[in-house]
């Protein structure tokens, strides 16, 4: 009988596997035999293939190996050349002429100005092209090929950011023909993709995988690696797993917890990166300001005083944040650039940095009239007790913690607090409606300061794009000036002036920049070529330089690189259930959803 | 005198078509009953989903700047920007047609990406299934045959512990273990990325990818099988027709297998088919950790967004899967057991 049951679990599980394989969904694209295959784990589902509907993080990734944009930002986050081999403006900057250079598709064809007027063209005028990347060219009033090689882009306003638009340009031969289903199509009907990038998707197995695969017409050259697969793991933990046993080469987004414990292991090399997110405290400024002249928001009246939002921010230490939250994997942040962009970084002069100062946070509020009532929390002129409501979402780890030690730091300077964890979307709900006190927010950010800027902006409150509710006609005056602001140098002072007029208005509290923590096979790959090139990202690039520049390890290096005891790997495995058995419901929820995927 | 074989005969020639009109009246309602709870999953689907936090609009257009005409354009597009009636009376018309709408994340008709994701859920959970009952009828049979000895308490008590653990946790110990630790299987998928070239070879890379998830979901659920045996089977054990089959000379083995088990097999039967909708909860942890490319782990990331009508797609697929098996289970319990024919 016991026989039995194991020969009907066997026999069951090959019958049911004999019938899905004869099923849909299993695509047979495999590497090149013998080539070099990097397999990179894929924490987010891919929504699509299509350049034109893709905007999943893990999608753009994608998109971006495969189309070039006509000018991207290189591994130092300045503008490179792309399809674009050179450009130049107009005197009065609305008129932008690119050169482009002779280079072919995937196919075979030649690349002419002609796919970049019609990509653009798509984008102004068919509705149904406008879902990923629409918004990017709302400034655009024409796009023309003047003739193969050079296209002209007139602007109704001078737009500065206009060489960091980030669009992928896609073939016309092939996409002429697909304009009636350029909202719907999956953008892997046809396998090989014809495209322009260093690597071409020639393989999709729905839900399970993405394989391309090198681009010989590549104008940089073609990749060192035959292949790259987009393996899914919808669990960090079971992809953690799958790099130590060499089903993966290339995680990303490990926790602090997962990047520890990979240490000491000569197999796997880790790369702590400096990223371009910020974590920051939302403080609703939504009530005074409205949206169109209209209130709007419930958030205490307290946080309308300039004093309140100084004396909280006063309060924090965020050195602490840093050391005891994040184990050292971020660095204080001040402005809502991060570092890796030192062009448009801010830092507050001496006189104006605000450090962690609870005696100056009650005096502040001693001076803004809150005094401390019976209970040890203030009470405000108006009789309400100055309790604030504290929100973050449970996609990031490490904020149930967060919350604790802010709620602690809160309540020593007589601030009552009320944390709460809620779902991201339950965050956003909040935020963009205004219905809330202080929440943990954050961002990326992209080469150009722009967008995120523009967040801070009157007009982006009660949007999606909704921060604290920050709403100042000063601010947005300097806010139309830099994009218009051809001159980089002028543009600069005008971005720097922006983020200090948020810093001494409070608009928020920018807590951290908080590291990447990525991890992947040293002894099988090496050259991944980080942005800033100082210590930054593998994955999650504005560009592919990450995969463009990995190369195999030679094999004789691997034999070395290889190897461990197999007392040591069961000792691991102890010592991993056991670590496991604590945290794996917690860890298993630390999934980083919404604004943490963001592109 | 004269009347009464008359009336016997008409008795007996009304007994069989009395009987008939009832069995094709128990079908009938039980497929009405059926048919009305669908009619409910469908309302309950427009609604429910609807109070979920977040705007699938925002989620669509992420942290690119968005200007409010696309966004308007966007809302237009799916409907959002109707009333609330209006959008139930078209999913309605929708639902109708077999139509289940467009998922807001993948830009494609919900019936493809759900029809795409059903193979792997049912190959997962059907595989789960039967080795899951045959494991733990086996056991169970065995466990009551022999209450209170050490393979009792032993196999009892295994079954209980693995019923009790957190899915999540079982998924993620077995996967350290025989996946990284013991180097016997995947990580993670349903076959290896990019496929296998030839058909055994496809077959075989999926039943190795199919062992650890489907051992992992097996552990937790079988417990049940094996409790229901166990304790219907204790309830037979008394039973003179027992002591009858041993007094014929029967060996222990065989009174158990020929006669107490087919007995103790009909309340498991119910509990099996009850339980296929617990199995197909069950995938969506087991599939989350092992990233199973199947309907569980698409409900889960839906539920992130969330993507509507690819939410209203996977409830109403496992909620009318789980109304079948009780239609089945109601149904083939009257055809099992006379007992019940006859009441």
């Amino acid at each position: 009988m016991r026989r039995v049951s194991f020969g009907t679990c066997a026999g069951a599980a090959l019958l049911a596997a004999t019938i899905a394989a004869g099923g849909p969904g299993v695509a047979h694209a495999q590497p090149p035999p013998g080539g070099t295959t990097l397999r990179v784990a894929l924490t987010q589902d891919i929504d699509s293939l299509n350049p034109f509907v893709a905007v999943f993080l893990s999608s753009t990734q994608v998109m971006r190996l495969t189309y070039e944009n006509l000018t991207m930002v290189g591994p130092d986050n300045a503008v490179q050349p792309g399809l674009a081999e050179s450009w130049e403006s107009s005197p009065d900057g609305l008129t932008w002429t690119f050169r482009i250079r002779d280079a072919q598709w995937s196919d075979g064809t030649p690349i002419t100005a002609r796919d970049v007027a019609f990509t653009y063209t798509q984008l102004m005028t068919n509705p149904a092209a406008q879902d990923a990347n629409g918004s990017a060219v709302t400034n655009f009033a024409a796009v023309t090929a003047i003739d193969d090689r050079t296209v002209a882009i007139t602007t109704k306003q001078p737009q500065a950011s206009i060489l960091a638009t980030d669009i992928p340009i896609v073939p016309e031969h092939v996409w002429s023909s697909r304009v009636a289903q350029i909202g719907t199509a999956t953008g892997a009907e046809e396998l090989p993709v014809v495209g322009s990038g260093p690597y071409i998707v020639t393989g999709h197995q729905e839900g399970q995988s993405v394989t391309l695969s090198a681009n010989n017409r590549f104008w940089r050259g073609r990749p060192l690696l035959d292949s790259l697969q987009f393996v899914r793991y919808e669990n960090v933990d079971a992809a953690v797993q799958g790099l130590l046993k060499g089903d993966v080469d290339l995680v990303r987004d490990l926790t602090p917890a997962q990047f520890d414990s990979l240490d000491g292991n000569p197999a796997i090399g880790r790369n702590e990166g400096r990223n371009r997110r910020y974590t920051e405290l939302l403080l609703n400024w939504s009530h005074p300001s409205g949206v169109d002249g209209q209130p709007f928001g419930d958030g205490h009246p307290a946080l309308r005083d300039v004093r309140v939002r100084k004396a909280l921010h006063h309060a924090v230490d965020a050195g602490a944040v840093v050391e005891r939250v994040k184990q050292g994997y971020s660095e204080p942040g001040y402005g809502i650039i991060p570092p890796v962009y030192p062009d448009w970084t801010f830092t507050p002069s001496d006189g104006q940095r605000r450090g962690h100062d609870p005696a100056r946070a009650r005096a502040l509020l001693d001076e803004a009239g809150y005094r401390p009532g019976p209970d040890g929390v203030r009470t405000g002129p108006d009789g309400r007790p100055l309790t604030l409501r504290l929100i973050a979402g449970n996609q990031v780890p490490t904020n149930p913690q967060l919350l604790e030690f802010l709620a602690g730091w809160f309540t020593a300077i007589g601030v009552g607090v009320t944390p709460q964890i809620m779902s991201s979307n339950q965050v956003d709900d909040a935020t963009v409606a205004g219905n809330f006190d202080i929440a943990v927010s954050g961002w990326s950010v992209n080469p150009d300061p722009d967008a995120t800027l523009g967040q801070q902006t009157c007009a982006a409150n009660g949007t999606s794009e909704s921060d604290s509710g920050y709403c100042n006609p000063a601010y947005d005056q300097l806010h139309a000036t830099q994009q218009a602001a051809i001159d980089e140098t002028e543009r600069r002072e005008i971005v720097r002036r922006m983020q200090s007029m948020l810093y001494d208005d409070v608009h928020a509290i920018v807590l951290t920049h908080d590291a990447m923590l990525e991890a992947y096979r040293a002894d099988r790959f090496t050259g991944f070529v980080t942005q800033p090139e100082d210590g930054g990202v593998i994955t999650g690039q504005t560009g592919y330089w990450g995969y463009y520049g990995a190369r195999p390890v030679a094999a004789d290096q691997a034999a070395a690189g290889s190897g461990g005891g197999a007392a040591g790997v069961v000792a691991g495995v102890l010592a991993a259930v056991v670590v496991l058995g604590g945290g794996a419901f917690l860890v298993a929820r630390n999934r980083r959803r919404s604004r943490d995927e963001r592109e | 005198m004269s009347e009464l074989p008359t009336t016997a005969v008409t008795a007996d020639l009304a007994e069989p078509s009395r009987r008939g009109r009832g069995t094709a009246a128990f079908v009938l309602r039980t497929l009405g009953g059926g048919l009305v709870s669908v009619g409910l999953i469908v309302v309950l689907g427009f609604f429910l989903f609807r109070v979920l936090p977040g705007d699938p609009v925002r989620t669509m257009t992420r942290d690119r700047p968005g200007n409010p005409e696309q966004l308007a354009r966007l809302r237009a597009e799916f409907g959002l920007d109707r009333p609330l009636p209006a959008q139930f009376v078209d999913y309605l018309a929708d639902m109708a047609r077999g139509d289940l709408g467009t998922s807001y994340v993948y830009s494609r008709p919900v019936t493809e990406i759900i029809l795409g994701r059903l193979g792997p859920t049912v190959l997962l959970t059907g595989t789960a299934l039967v080795v899951s009952v045959a494991l733990g009828l086996w056991l169970g049979s065995r466990a009551a045959w022999r209450h209170g000895s050490v393979f009792d308490r032993v196999a009892t008590g295994t079954a209980l512990v693995l019923w009790s653990v957190p899915t999540f946790w079982l998924g993620l110990i077995a996967l350290m273990v025989f996946a990284v630790g013991l180097d016997l299987f995947p990580t993670g998928g349903m076959t290896s990325p990019g496929g296998v070239d030839g058909f055994v070879p496809a077959v075989l890379d999926v039943a190795h990818h199919l062992v650890l998830p489907c051992l992992t979901m097996v552990a937790v659920v079988y417990a049940q099988y094996l409790m229901v045996m166990r304790s219907s089977l204790l309830e037979e054990m008394a039973a003179d027709y027992l002591t009858t089959a041993r007094a014929k000379g029967l060996r222990e083995d065989l009174v158990r297998r020929r006669h107490a088990v087919p007995n103790a097999l009909l309340p498991t039967i119910t509990i099996i088919f009850l339980h296929v909708g617990l199995v197909v909860a069950g995938a969506v942890t087991v599939e989350t950790v092992f990233s199973w490319p199947g309907l569980g782990l698409l409900t889960y990331q839906a539920l992130a967004v969330p993507d509507i009508p690819l939410l209203q797609g996977t409830l109403i697929t496992l909620s009318v899967a789980v109304v079948l098996m009780n239609v089945l289970a109601d149904l083939g319990y009257r055809l099992v057991d006379p007992r019940v024919r006859a009441s």
